[in-house]
């Protein structure tokens, strides 16, 4: 009973507008006051719960891609995309994936994708006659596959919540999110085709070969990280820094379009999104010392297990659950409250850590499209100056092709375990 | 609208760079460039602490925490501002609490040692002592211009 008021409470606090960490921290005040218990512990629990090494890895990588965006890094993605995908039917959407995958590699975090590249990738749609519901739709969906691609931030609070490799999960999200990708220029493909879009002339080889040399930095920034995770040179978090110093370095030598005043303020304003970050975090690390004392874990297992009979009725009950959760609730709120007390029932069932993983972050990432609360859409119908209402509509033919990825991963578990067990 | 950098966020601006050159300073001593240094990773955790709670601060400032708005945005302005002063009261006295459980939390941890670091617990739980004031301000600041202004406060806007 007591557990149901305290989830009623928090998600109705939620819904009226009251910001998501804070609720927590307010939903667990009034249980330490009615209780009459544990408030001496709510400094302690939040302080700790920020105090952990892995987690630094959010800020650093946000700060990279930050960085990236500041240097203009993004322009140079973007040509070389365009020289290599432009002619194709559909043009500048299959530039606009193939952009996003490329920043991927350098971002880990789908709203980076949308805010970085959806101003530049709209832009380019608009004035070549691309209507905005496909640009918007295009860019939104294509910037899913950021935190799909390492480095990812999602996965770094998934490893941190859940005690798994992250490296292996880095790996684990390669092909999957190369198959998303591969599924959302089949769907520029399709509806382009009665659309009558404009394409690209075919670049020469000379001028792809010159545009990949200037992309080249930029685009070698996956394999540092990778390389240096796996030879054990750093941890997910010293490669974050390494990021953001190698980032710094290339535009230095190559680019030379960060200044000083644009570095601090991608400081700053990274500063401020891993601070709004880090309060959902202290919010979880209370609200979880709270379900711990009513047993939440252990009461929704058992009830889990009452509902499911075995592996594949509980990753469908767990997809439909996040994909529901996922329209109304931010992702993060659902990836550090929701997913620590599914894990455990996850492994009873033997299903595979990493597999379970990438699972649980392919659909966030679906989540961050699916209206009304869709964190992508917001940002794409910010910078691309699109109403929201008519980006959330457009979406919607976008949801199948990551759907799709997602039904294979959870059929076929060795899309995502296969790469890590390889390294192995 | 809002003046561009709070001294709370310029000072976690700050904290972000110490800890950037802290751990590019741990990855240096791992490739043997010079003696590896032992409280790099404790320092690193630390100063992450206090840059994620004085940057809490810096989001209150500038009301950019994350917040769903879709339902509350079908009021008018004037319900609007009531329900917003209801949030920012609730805040302000969970924050008052917070503040007084953080003060004792500091004085518990007075004694006791870090790992690593030449300094005791208490530098990082001061850290949401701090914090909490400079949010209690900024809450209060709010609540005041949301109560004077109305409905036409910038923080609606």
């Amino acid at each position: 009973m007591t557990l149901a008021v305290i989830c009623f409470a928090w998600l109705l606090l939620v819904f009226i507008g009251f910001a998501i960490g804070p609720a927590m921290i307010v939903v667990s005040m009034g249980y330490f006051v009615y209780t009459g218990r544990g408030m001496s512990f709510a400094v302690q629990k939040m302080v700790d719960g920020l105090n952990s090494f892995p987690l630094l890895a959010v800020p650093l990588f946000l700060l990279a891609a930050s960085v990236l965006n500041s240097a203009g890094i993004t322009n140079h993605l973007f040509g070389f995309a365009r020289a290599l995908v432009g002619h194709i039917t559909g043009g500048l959407g299959h530039v606009n994936v193939l952009a996003s995958l490329f920043f991927s590699g350098m971002s880990g975090s789908a709203v980076a994708d949308a805010g970085g590249l959806g101003k530049l990738e709209i832009k380019a749609m608009r004035d070549a006659g691309y209507d905005d519901d496909f640009s918007g739709a295009v860019t939104a969906a294509s910037s899913m596959i950021g935190p799909l691609v390492p480095p990812s931030i999602t996965m770094v609070l998934y490893g941190v919540v859940s005690n798994t490799s992250i490296g292996k999960l880095f790996l684990g999200g390669v092909v999957p999110g190369f198959m998303c990708a591969a599924a959302l220029m089949v769907m520029v493909y399709l509806l382009s085709r009665n659309r009558n879009y404009p394409t690209d002339p075919r670049a020469s080889t000379s001028e792809i070969f010159r545009l990949f040399i200037r992309s080249a930095p930029a685009l070698a920034t996956p394999l540092i990280i990778i390389a240096g995770i796996f030879s054990g040179y750093f941890s997910p978090t010293e490669a974050a820094a390494v990021t953001v110093g190698y980032a710094i370095l290339i535009d230095l030598v190559f680019y030379r379009e960060l200044t000083w005043r644009s570095l601090w303020e991608a400081i700053y304003d990274t500063t401020r999104v891993s601070a709004s970050i880090a309060v959902i975090i202290a919010g979880v690390s209370v609200m979880g010392f709270v379900l711990a004392r009513e047993q939440a874990p252990q009461q929704i297992a058992g009830l889990v297990l009452n509902m499911v009979d075995g592996p594949i009725t509980f990753l469908i009950a767990v997809n439909v659950m996040i994909f529901f959760l996922g329209a109304f609730i931010e992702s993060l709120a659902i990836l550090l409250i929701v997913i620590p007390i599914l894990i455990p029932v996850a492994l009873g069932f033997g299903i595979d850590p990493v597999h379970f993983g990438i699972i649980v972050v392919l659909n966030l990432m679906i989540s961050t499209l699916t209206p009304p609360m869709g964190m992508a859409l917001f940002v794409v119908a910010q910078v691309g100056e699109i109403p929201y209402h008519r980006l959330a509509r457009a979406i919607l033919p976008w949801l199948l092709p990551p759907i799709v990825v997602l039904v294979l991963v959870c059929a076929f578990p060795w899309l995502a375990t296969g790469l890590p067990n390889l390294m192995n | 609208m809002f003046r561009r950098y709070g001294p709370e966020g310029i000072a976690a601006s700050i904290f972000f760079i110490v800890l950037l050159c802290v751990i590019l300073l741990q990855v240096a001593g791992r490739m043997n460039l010079f003696d590896p240094i032992v409280w790099t990773e404790e320092l690193a955790r630390w100063v992450w602490v206090w840059l994620g709670l004085l940057g809490l601060a810096e989001v209150e400032r500038t009301n950019t925490h994350l917040r769903m708005e879709f339902l509350v945005n079908l009021f008018g302005p004037r319900v609007r501002n009531m329900i917003f002063i209801l949030f920012d009261l609730v805040w302000l006295i969970a924050m008052g609490q917070l503040c007084w459980v953080a003060w004792r939390t500091v004085a518990r941890t007075w004694r006791n040692e870090s790992v690593t670091l030449m300094v005791n617990d208490w530098v990082l739980y001061l850290s949401f002592l701090v914090a909490s004031v400079f949010i209690m301000l900024r809450v209060a600041l709010r609540l005041r211009e949301r109560i004077m202004v109305g409905p036409s406060s910038e923080f609606l806007k």
